[in-house]
């Protein structure tokens, strides 16, 4: 292609994917609450839950402050599981559009990704204000790492939402075996337990999940002192290539069809 | 000229796929005024619908030197939780349209929807939102405008309206529309591309077109 062609695309990508995300933002919360209940609900489940487990354990959990270690779960995790749900969706939500030949089921998937994201900046801003006014000494040693990761959780976040969104639109009984996975994320990613509270020959049960590596080396990048053992970046970052790869096959495979439908 | 190359579309269903094309290769003229005629579940709509690229064949191309609207119908592309005027941002917006103030004006002042304009969609009439998705539609510039029996739910007034914007564009566009009503395809088409058992066949002569679907 030549230069100009290209540009040409790249602008009507942009056009395409900033439309379906003022659209979101409009439709999705034009009740009373409107945008402001996206960012509260999270925040006050990660509060009221990073509270009562603060109040029943005394303050301190393996050398960090208890409320930060539920957070440092509790941030990703909630990101995950409202965000595996949106991006999955999106595709049949935003089917009429497909209409437009401008518009393509992958913007409205990397649209629903991008709005999960920046919720999820609103989310941490709040909380950091709502700590910063209550005294709540909070730490971020390694804030480059935590990026590192929290980018990763959004990939991979993408390519299963990418995966269940294509395998749901042939199969709509799949979005029950999809709600079913994600429940119980918040309870075997480490949000309520650090994997070092788990006896070693357990670990088999639960280090496969990449979710709580990335939970347990978040906890690592703002609290040094909180040591990490059986999990690694290079895991969660082979989990997430060979996820992206696999759902963008299945996605170009399979998405005029899954268009027609 | 838009040209279909050995096309292929079935639909799956649990009593196997029904296809609707098998290897059809046609020339479809862009230069008149197309009204696509054809029974029940003869595939008008799956045509146009491959024609404004909404759906993809399953096999063969379909390619197209002309720059196409979306298909006008009554349900594509209106968000009904957003008010008319955010829907014509939006269409605005994805089309790559520059000056969204200006487009919205003039869809406002085509649509004559008033204060209508700011609620929402779904509490529209048919009517109006076939008003708004063709102000819309008649706000850009297209070589070939694509109407899927939208117009059947407008007014006279309305229609009138329409058809004399459409004439005014016809030096640089055409359309090419699907109807039952034979005086509405009479009042825009002047030409016919009859679907019949999977075939196309194309009438230079509207009228003659009519006559030959009426005799099958």
């Amino acid at each position: 292609m030549e230069q100009r062609a290209i540009n040409f695309k790249m602008t009507q990508w942009k056009n395409v994917v900033f439309a379906l995300f003022v659209r979101q933002l409009r439709s999705e919360f034009n009740d009373k609450f409107g945008l402001s209940w996206a960012v509260i609900q999270p925040v006050a489940f990660i509060l009221l839950l990073g509270l009562v487990r603060g109040r029943i354990d005394g303050g301190l959990t393996h050398g960090m402050d208890t409320f930060a270690f539920m957070m440092l779960g509790m941030v990703p995790i909630k990101a995950l599981m409202l965000g595996l749900g949106k991006v999955s969706t999106a595709l049949k939500r935003d089917k009429p559009l497909y209409a437009f030949r401008q518009v393509q089921p992958i913007s409205s998937l990397i649209t629903a990704t991008m709005l999960q994201m920046s919720i999820s900046i609103a989310v941490i801003f709040v909380l950091w204000v709502l700590c910063f006014l209550a005294d709540i000494d909070l730490e971020m040693s390694d804030p480059l790492t935590a990026m590192v990761l929290m980018a990763l959780l959004y990939v991979l976040l993408f390519a299963i939402g990418v995966f269940f969104a294509i395998a749901e639109q042939f199969v709509p009984e799949i979005s029950k075996v999809r709600e079913l996975f994600t429940m119980p994320m918040l309870f075997i990613s480490g949000v309520f337990f650090s994997l070092q509270d788990i006896p070693e020959d357990l670990w088999f049960l639960l280090i496969w999940n990449p979710f709580l590596h990335i939970v347990e080396l978040l906890r690592h990048a703002a609290y040094p002192e909180f040591s990490v053992n059986g999990v690694s970046l290079s895991y969660v970052l082979v989990v997430t290539m060979v996820s992206l790869f696999f759902s963008m096959a299945i996605y170009f495979l399979n998405w005029k069809r899954a268009v027609s439908i | 000229m838009i040209r279909l190359e050995r096309v292929t579309k079935s639909y799956p269903s649990y009593l196997g796929p029904q296809t609707i094309f098998e290897g059809l290769t046609f020339d479809i003229p862009t230069d008149k005024n197309i009204a696509i005629l054809g029974k029940n579940g003869a595939g008008k709509s799956t045509l146009f619908r491959l024609l404004a690229n909404s759906e993809y064949p399953d096999e063969g191309k379909i390619l197209c030197d002309k720059r196409l609207s979306w298909p006008i119908a009554l349900a594509t592309g209106l968000h009904p939780k957003m008010t008319g005027r955010q829907n014509a941002r939006f269409i605005g917006r994805v089309n790559g349209v520059r000056d969204l103030d200006q487009f919205e004006k003039k869809v406002l002042e085509f649509s004559e929807l008033g204060e209508k304009f700011e609620l929402f969609v779904q509490d529209y009439s048919n009517g109006m939102r076939t008003r708004l998705s063709f102000s819309c539609v008649l706000g850009i510039d297209f070589d070939c405008y694509l109407i899927d029996e939208a117009t059947s739910v407008a007014d006279p007034s309305f229609r009138k309206k329409a058809r004399q914007a459409i004439i005014e564009k016809s030096k640089s566009s055409n359309i090419i529309m699907v109807s039952h009503k034979l005086d509405e395809l009479r009042e825009f088409c002047d030409s016919a591309l009859l679907v019949f058992q999977g075939k196309l066949i194309y009438f230079k002569d509207l009228e003659e077109g009519i006559r030959y679907y009426e005799s099958l």
